[in-house]
């Protein structure tokens, strides 16, 4: 008897030991993060809430910096793939990097390429726009790729399909574990010589790169068929699927809507201007965007204001999430973020600003940037993180996409994604006549490609027949022809 | 009074009319099954049908059943009401059941579905292409050099038309000598002793580095062996040795076996020296759909030219099962080639073909529809274009060489007429995955 009792208090000690471990450093760090706050001037609290440290615990992992690693689970994709040259594996694999290979299924870049789409830029007039969408929990995984992939296809398909303000009734739910089911195996593709993107079923850390193809390749079951709650407490890493999944029905995207880096984006030609408008045309008539980021350790700690990096702070692993709106300077004492939880909530900022001024300690030299433009994010850490589950950052500013000098902590270093789902509807304004003869035959087809390329308006106009439009004439246009001709 | 009259009687004759011939409605169906209109289910799969038929002039009504794949019937049943099929292979189904009453009226139900093995692959995440065989004890191997062997399944006729699964030992060969295995060979049965090891090194000093046993890569057409980087420079980087050029064939499951020793004891006494695996897709190895380029049969000059077929494999059967319609295909030629002409075949059957192409200096790219229409006459065959290129008397480049293209980047569009990498697009206009582009390039001359 004695026993069992030494060993239930040894067991509550250890408990409670743990429990108050994570809570104390919670406070504790917090107190230094605000303290760097107010000494920076900056407009951010960090303020984490009971009830979200009380989850943390549960992760059963006593110290707080490795909790938010495994929570940050965005991996980048290696140098290799975005820059195309490859020093991963040193010494012989070098030798044979010149020649090609033949490359299967399991998927290779160039069938993934051909699936993202670019967007043409318009000017978007809203000073502000915020779709406050239904806030998720990854829990303990690391499965915030997957999150934000699901979170932009529920929006996409709300704003595409039924010209809904996107998913902010929580219309659609589509299945997250599903999409972590098809992670794909990072050992294989690091080590492949030909980067075979092969599927491993992986709550750890993923890209939406692979995820938005899987969209298209696979589709997407809604959450009754997969329930991440099937995982929420589950520890492993590889949990089957159950066996509701088997015979869900799939729902597929058809493109991908690729928003480049900004660095990239110049380097196609994109003024600062059009940048952002791409953006803000993706968000307004298209749904919400999947974007990625390196997380400052005390970004974990946000709990309201507009947040950038303090003194010391160091990239803690990737993250992904969902951009669902931007704000002007001027509007962000009346955009309220939390009022789904809280009704109570207050606006991101108290009083009206005409634009925002921050150091990055990040970079090199703490370079001084001012911005008018604000992005806001939904992030999956459930409702009671953050500003109502959401966050507030700075966009880039012109100085910085002229020169190129981002914090790693900036959403513009990374590509955002778009689930593109095309249909018949979206193509009611699209004469299949584009020659203009008076017949819809093969003839249309042959006009439609020898036009790619043109920059002529009148042709444009006629030939840019895709969904989305891109303001240009290529072999999107001629698909888009020959589904609309098999169709109508 | 008159047009009275004349009224009634016009009634009474229709009446009578209508008495002399009955109107007979064909048979109404009701047909059910386990697959629903559209549906896409894996193979191996049991489907079911049942069916109902009601004829309201009461006459007499034989039912006739059909299940066809691919247009050709695989299962007809008369009258029975329900129907089994151990469905086992991919392919386009169509369950028809038609209805006759005894005076000749019919009518006809249909559910059209579909097999494929990407619904299968679908719910097999954790394979590929590739098997990467990792343990953690490898690194410990103590062995100067230690063996490695393997086997795989196979179905053999034991009994007479009785199929069982039995285990074949294998060896690896090299039959040219050149230190490299090619060729697998199959131990029979009875003789085990027959079998060998590949002995690998235990470790390797190389670069200044002390590299040990990591895992094994497991392709199609390669085993390599991976070594880690524990002591020197290349401390944490991979160090890999491509044993063999051949490999393993898709969806067969194998097993290997390796003689090592780690902390005084054998691999196997700690449960990791036996170890299956597959290469898994949706094709079989000899089924995959291959778009390649003609090998060049001879050498080529200034002021030759020459053709250039875009091969296609199994191509044709893939796009089909998944309802292509669309295919766009880029070439990159040597500057300083003149591109003749394009000519497209009858590719897809049960289609109209059109194709098309445009062309810059340094590229071209092939344009394919499939529209609803009526098929080319001339039978398909499985070459997607011919191109012909010249080359110019005066042509002073150091390469002669044509290749499908592929681009990683999105900025590298400027020698190409469109978009680059290659599309396949479905009758809904989404893309379609699983087709397999050799990106090696033919050269004439380098």
């Amino acid at each position: 008897m004695k026993k069992i009792l030494v060993v239930l208090l040894s067991a509550l000690f250890l408990y409670s030991f743990a429990f108050g471990n994570v809570a104390t450093q919670v406070g504790s760090i917090e107190s230094e993060i605000n303290s760097a706050i107010s000494s920076m001037n900056l407009s951010w609290k960090a303020d984490l809430k009971e009830s979200f440290v009380a989850k943390l615990e549960t992760a059963n992992i006593g110290d707080v910096e490795v909790i938010f690693e495994k929570l940050n689970g965005y991996i980048d994709l290696p140098d290799e793939v975005r820059e195309r040259f490859i020093e991963y594996l040193k010494l012989s694999y070098i030798e044979e990097m010149d020649e090609f290979s033949i490359q299967g299924m399991t998927t290779t870049d160039d069938l993934m390429m051909s699936t993202f789409v670019l967007l043409e830029p318009r000017a978007v007039a809203e000073s502000s726009f915020v779709r406050l969408e239904p806030v998720r929990d990854q829990f303990i995984h690391g499965s915030c790729w997957s999150f934000a992939t699901v979170g932009s296809f529920e929006s996409a398909l709300a704003v595409q399909s039924f010209g809904m303000n996107g998913n902010v009734d929580n219309t659609f739910d589509y299945s997250e574990r599903w999409g972590t089911y098809h992670n794909i195996d990072w050992d294989i593709y690091s080590f492949s010589p030909d980067n075979y993107v092969q599927d491993k079923n992986s709550l750890e850390g993923g890209n939406s790169y692979f995820a938005m193809y899987n969209l298209i390749r696979y589709g997407m079951m809604e959450e009754e068929y997969a329930p991440y709650s099937e995982v929420y407490l589950d520890p492993r890493e590889e949990v089957p699927l159950p066996p509701s999944a088997y015979n869900a029905p799939l729902l597929k995207s058809s493109r991908t809507v690729m928003i480049p880096p900004s660095t990239s984006a110049a380097e196609l030609g994109y003024s600062y201007e059009d940048y952002l408008n791409m953006i803000k045309t993706a968000l307004s008539d298209y749904g919400s965007l999947a974007v990625s980021f390196s997380v400052p350790y005390s970004f974990n700690f946000y709990s309201k204001g507009i947040y950038s990096p303090v003194e010391g702070d160091y990239s803690t692993g990737g993250h992904a999430v969902t951009l669902v709106g931007w704000a002007n300077a001027t509007d962000l004492d009346d955009v309220i973020l939390a009022g789904k939880t809280n009704p109570d909530a207050t606006p991101i900022l108290d009083e009206e600003i005409e634009s925002y001024t921050y150091v990055d300690p990040t970079q090199a030299a703490s370079p001084v940037f001012t911005t008018t433009t604000f992005w806001i994010i939904k992030n999956s850490w459930a409702y009671d993180w953050g500003d109502g589950g959401y966050f507030v950052i700075p966009a880039i500013s012109e100085e910085q996409y002229e020169s190129g000098q981002l914090g790693f902590w900036e959403i513009e270093g990374r590509e955002m994604y778009l689930p593109i789902f095309d249909d018949l509807a979206h193509h009611e304004g699209d004469d299949l006549d584009v020659n203009n003869d008076g017949f819809v035959d093969t003839k249309d087809f042959e006009y439609l490609v020898e036009k790619i390329g043109s920059a002529e308006a009148d042709v444009i106009s006629a030939c840019d027949i895709s969904f989305p439009k891109d303001g240009k004439i290529n072999g999107e246009d001629v698909a888009a022809w020959v589904f609309l001709y098999n169709n109508r | 009074m008159k047009k009275t009259l004349l009224i009634t009687l016009l009634l009474g004759f229709l009446l009578f009319v209508s008495g002399c011939f009955k109107i007979n409605n064909p048979p109404v169906i009701s047909l059910t099954g386990s697959v629903s209109e559209g549906q896409e289910i894996a193979p191996m799969t049991l489907v079911t049908f049942e069916w109902e038929v009601t004829d309201f002039d009461d006459t007499e009504v034989t039912s006739e059943f059909k299940l066809y794949k691919n247009g050709a019937e695989v299962l007809s049943v008369v009258d029975t009401g329900e129907a089994v099929y151990a469905l086992d292979e991919e392919g386009k189904y169509v369950a028809e059941v038609v209805a006759t009453d005894s005076m000749g009226a019919q009518s006809k139900e249909t559910i059209s579905f579909k097999a494929t093995n990407l619904k299968r692959e679908l719910f097999q995440s954790g394979a590929g292409l590739m098997y990467f065989d990792y343990s953690d004890y490898f690194q410990y191997i103590e062995d100067e050099a230690f063996g490695i062997r393997f086997y795989k399944t196979a179905s053999e006729e034991i009994v007479p038309a009785e199929e069982v699964t039995v285990r074949k030992r294998l060896n690896l060969l090299d039959t040219n000598d050149d230190g490299i295995y090619d060729t697998w060979e199959e131990i029979p049965n009875d003789r085990p002793d027959l079998q060998t090891y590949v002995y690998l090194p235990g470790y390797l000093i190389a670069y200044n580095t002390i590299w040990v046993p990591y895992g094994f890569e497991y392709g199609e057409e390669s085993i390599t062996a991976y070594y880690l980087g524990v002591e020197g420079p290349y401390s944490g980087y991979v160090l890999f040795y491509q044993f063999a050029e051949v490999g393993f064939d898709l969806n067969t499951v194998y097993a290997r076996w390796i003689e090592a020793h780690v902390f005084g004891y054998t691999l196997n006494d700690y449960g990791e020296a036996y170890k299956a695996f597959a290469l898994r897709e949706r094709y079989d190895s000899d089924e995959k759909p291959v778009i390649s380029l003609s090998t060049p049969d001879s050498d080529i000059g200034p002021g030759d030219s020459f053709t250039v077929g875009v091969l296609t494999e199994n191509v044709a059967s893939f796009a089909d099962l998944y309802d292509v319609r669309y295919i766009q295909l880029s070439l990159w030629n040597s500057e300083g080639l003149v591109l003749e002409s394009v000519e497209f075949g009858n590719f897809m059957s049960g289609l109209k073909d059109v194709g098309t192409f445009k062309s810059s200096d340094e590229a071209v790219t092939l344009y394919k529809a499939f529209l609803n229409g009526a098929d080319e006459a001339e039978a398909t065959d499985d070459v997607f274009a011919t191109l012909t290129f010249s080359v110019p008397e005066d042509f002073e480049g150091e390469d002669i060489a044509v290749g499908l293209a592929y681009e990683g980047y999105w900025d590298t569009y400027g020698t190409y007429p469109d978009l680059p990498n290659p599309a396949f697009r479905d009758v809904d206009n989404g893309s379609v995955d699983g087709f397999i582009v050799d990106h090696e390039p033919i050269v004439f001359l380098e």
